[in-house]
C-alpha cells in the first residue's frame, strides 16, 4: 500500500518526521526544566505558569497558530511559512503533554532522595542527573512519546503558521487534507503510514522502559 | 565541637536552641515532632534557620548577623536520613562510592570491612533487606569523609532483632572513624548504649542536656509515664562453644557469663532487660540463676513505684527493682551488690564485626 505514496507524499512523511523530532528536541531540555520547577517549587508563581502551559493544550489549535502568526509578524516575519514555523508550531502544542508527564513522574520521587545526593557533596545538575534523570526515565520516555506523537499528528496551528506549501511545509496531516479535498486515492496509505510510525514509537518507548527495568534487575545479580 | 544557637519556626511552636556539644558522641532524645529533625536539618544546610549561629569547630555553617550560609553540599556533614533512603538505581557500590570522597576520607574497603557489607556490594540497592540497607546508608555518609556525622533515628521500622543487630553495627562504625556525632532516637536504651552526652528536646526547647545515667534518673524522678523498657546493651566475647547442656560461655571484662542457646567463638552484642535482672547484697547460695555478678552501685533513681539502679559490672547495667525492694535492701550508691541474671534472660543479637 506504501508503494503508491508518490514523491510529494513520501516528502511530506519526511517532512513530518523532520518538523516532529526538531520539535521535541527543541522542547525537550527547557520542559524537563519546567517540570523540576514545577514538581518541587513552593514559588507564587507557579499558578500561573501551570496555566501559561496548559492554554496550548485547551484552545482551539487554530487559535495557537493565529496567535503565533501574530508574535512572528512581531519578531520575525521570514520564520513565518517555513518548516521552522512548523516546528514552532508542533512545539508549542506539544510542551504541556511532555511537561505534565515529566512532572507527574519528578513529583513521584522521593525528594529526600535529592537532598541525601546534596549531603553528600553533589552539585544540582549532579543530583538531576544522577538521580532525578535515571528515576523518573520512564515518564521521560512516556512524556517524549506522547508530545512527539501530538507534534507528528499537528494540524491546525501548521496550516495557519506554516501553510501547506507541497515539499516544504506540508506534513502527513496537511497531505491528507489535500488528498481529501480533491478526492485523491493517497489518503490511505497516507493514513497507514502515520498508524505504522505512531506504532514504532510506542514500540520504541515501551522497549526503553523494558531495557531499564532490566538493567535494574541484571544490576541485583 | 558543635555550636548551634539558632531560632527557627514552626507549626505549632518555635524551635530554639543554645547548644555547645563537645562529646564524641551526643543523643537527641524526645518525642515525635519535637523539632529533633529540624535541629538536624539545620546543621546539614537542608534547612535555614530563621536567626543564629551554627558552626563546626572552626567554621561557620550558619550565621545570620554575618550573613554567612553555607550551602548544604559544601558543609561535609554526613547525614543518615530514617528508612536509610539509598538510591535504588544503582549498585550497592556506587551508592557508597557517590560522594567521591575516597581520597581524603575512610578508605571503602574498611568501611566494607566494619559494615560487612563485601556480599552485597555488587548488588542493586534496591534488593537489600532493611538492615543491610541501613548498614549501606551509613557506610555512604561515612565514605564522604564527613566533619560531623547525623544519624536521624537511623532505627525506624526495623525489627526488635534487626534493630539491635544494626545498633551494634553503629558502634562498631563509631568505634573505628573517629568523628563527632549527633544520634536521634526515641529509645534511650540505645542512647545508653551508644552515646557520652545526652539532648532532650520537648517542643522545640532543650529541656535537659547531661549523661545518659543523669537522662534516665530524671525521667524515673519525674516518674514520666510510661518509662521506657530499659535493655541493656553491651559486648561480648564468647569464648567457648555450646556444651552438653546447650549454653555458652562468656567474658563481659573480668566475669564470666553463661548463655542459653548456640554462639560461635568470637564477639557478639548481647542485650538483657534491665527488668529481667536482680539484686541482692549477699552472695546467694543455692541459686538456679547461672550468672552471679559482683558489682557497685553508682546511681538509685526512683519514684513513688519504680526504682533504676546503675551498677557498674564492667559495664554498667541498669536494674530495675520495686521501691520496697530498694528499702528492704537498703541500697545505697557506692555499696557492692550481687546481679542476678538467668542464663535465658541475656539474649544474643548477633555477631559483629569489631574495629581493628
Amino acid at each position: 500500500m506504501l508503494a503508491f505514496l508518490d514523491s510529494i507524499e513520501w516528502m511530506a512523511v519526511a517532512i513530518s518526521l523532520k518538523v516532529s523530532v526538531c520539535a521535541i528536541a527543541i522542547i525537550i531540555v527547557p520542559s524537563m526544566l519546567l517540570a523540576t520547577w514545577l514538581a518541587r517549587s513552593n514559588s507564587r508563581l507557579k499558578a500561573i505558569v501551570e496555566t501559561l502551559i496548559v492554554v496550548p493544550l485547551v484552545l482551539p489549535p487554530v487559535i495557537v497558530g493565529i496567535g503565533l502568526l501574530v508574535l512572528m509578524g512581531s519578531v520575525s516575519k521570514s520564520l513565518a511559512f517555513t518548516w521552522w514555523a512548523a516546528v514552532v508550531a508542533s512545539g508549542i502544542v506539544s510542551v504541556p503533554l511532555l511537561v505534565r508527564t515529566l512532572r507527574a513522574g519528578i513529583e513521584s520521587i522521593d525528594p529526600r532522595l535529592s537532598q541525601v545526593a546534596t549531603t553528600l557533596g553533589a552539585s544540582p545538575f549532579r543530583v538531576w542527573m544522577t538521580i532525578t534523570l535515571p528515576q523518573c526515565w520512564p515518564a521521560l520516555v512516556g512524556g517524549v512519546t506522547l508530545a512527539w506523537a501530538r507534534a507528528i499528528g499537528e494540524f491546525g496551528a501548521t496550516l495557519i503558521v506554516a501553510g501547506n506549501i507541497q515539499g516544504k511545509t506540508q506534513t502527513i496531516p496537511l497531505a491528507m487534507y489535500t488528498q481529501w479535498q480533491v478526492g485523491g486515492r493517497n489518503v490511505w496509505p497516507l493514513a497507514l503510514a502515520s498508524v505504522l510510525i505512531a506504532l514504532t514509537a510506542v514500540f520504541v518507548s515501551e522497549s526503553l522502559i523494558r531495557k531499564g527495568r532490566k538493567n535494574r534487575v541484571n544490576a541485583s545479580g | 565541637m558543635l555550636r548551634a544557637k539558632l531560632q527557627k519556626q514552626l507549626e505549632p511552636f518555635v524551635l530554639q536552641t543554645d547548644l555547645t556539644l563537645n562529646a564524641r558522641v551526643t543523643g537527641v532524645f524526645g518525642s515525635s515532632g519535637c523539632g529533633k529533625t529540624t535541629l538536624l536539618n539545620c546543621i546539614a544546610g537542608l534547612t535555614n534557620p530563621d536567626e543564629g549561629i551554627i558552626r563546626v569547630g572552626e567554621t561557620d555553617f550558619y550565621d545570620s548577623t554575618k550573613r554567612i550560609n553555607v550551602p548544604c553540599r559544601h558543609r561535609q556533614v554526613g547525614y543518615v536520613f530514617q528508612e536509610g533512603l539509598l538510591f535504588d538505581h544503582l549498585t550497592v557500590r556506587q551508592n557508597l562510592t557517590y560522594s567521591r570522597h575516597e581520597r581524603t576520607g575512610p578508605k571503602l574497603e574498611q568501611v566494607v570491612d566494619v559494615l560487612e557489607l563485601g556480599h552485597v556490594l555488587h548488588r542493586s540497592a534496591s534488593k537489600l533487606s532493611g538492615g543491610e540497607s541501613r548498614r549501606v546508608a551509613i557506610g555512604r555518609a561515612i565514605l564522604s569523609a564527613p566533619r560531623l556525622l547525623l544519624l536521624d533515628e537511623p532505627l525506624t521500622g526495623l525489627d526488635r532483632r534487626m534493630s539491635g543487630k544494626t545498633l551494634s553495627y553503629i558502634q562498631s562504625v563509631l568505634d573505628a572513624f573517629d568523628m563527632q556525632t549527633i544520634y536521634v532516637s526515641h529509645s534511650i536504651s540505645d542512647i545508653v548504649y551508644l552515646c557520652n552526652e545526652v539532648v532532650v528536646v520537648d517542643r522545640g526547647k532543650v529541656i535537659q542536656q547531661g549523661t545518659p545515667t543523669e537522662l534516665l534518673g530524671a525521667m524515673v524522678s519525674a516518674d514520666r509515664a510510661p518509662l521506657p523498657t530499659l535493655k541493656n546493651i553491651f559486648p561480648l566475647t564468647i569464648c567457648k562453644s555450646p556444651g552438653s547442656d546447650s549454653t555458652v560461655t562468656g567474658k563481659l571484662g573480668d566475669q564470666t557469663l553463661i548463655i542459653s542457646g548456640n554462639a560461635p567463638e568470637g564477639d557478639v552484642t548481647a542485650m538483657v532487660y534491665a527488668r529481667d535482672v536482680i539484686l541482692a547484697n549477699q552472695k546467694p547460695i543455692g541459686i538456679s540463676a547461672r550468672n552471679v555478678l559482683s558489682g557497685r552501685i553508682e546511681r538509685i533513681e526512683s519514684n513513688d513505684a519504680r526504682c533504676v539502679v546503675s551498677v557498674d559490672v564492667g559495664v554498667m547495667w541498669m536494674v530495675e527493682i520495686t521501691r520496697s525492694a530498694r528499702d528492704e535492701l537498703k541500697l545505697e550508691v557506692a555499696a557492692d551488690v550481687f546481679v542476678i541474671v538467668k542464663a535465658s534472660a541475656i539474649q544474643l543479637i548477633e555477631t559483629t564485626p569489631r574495629p581493628r
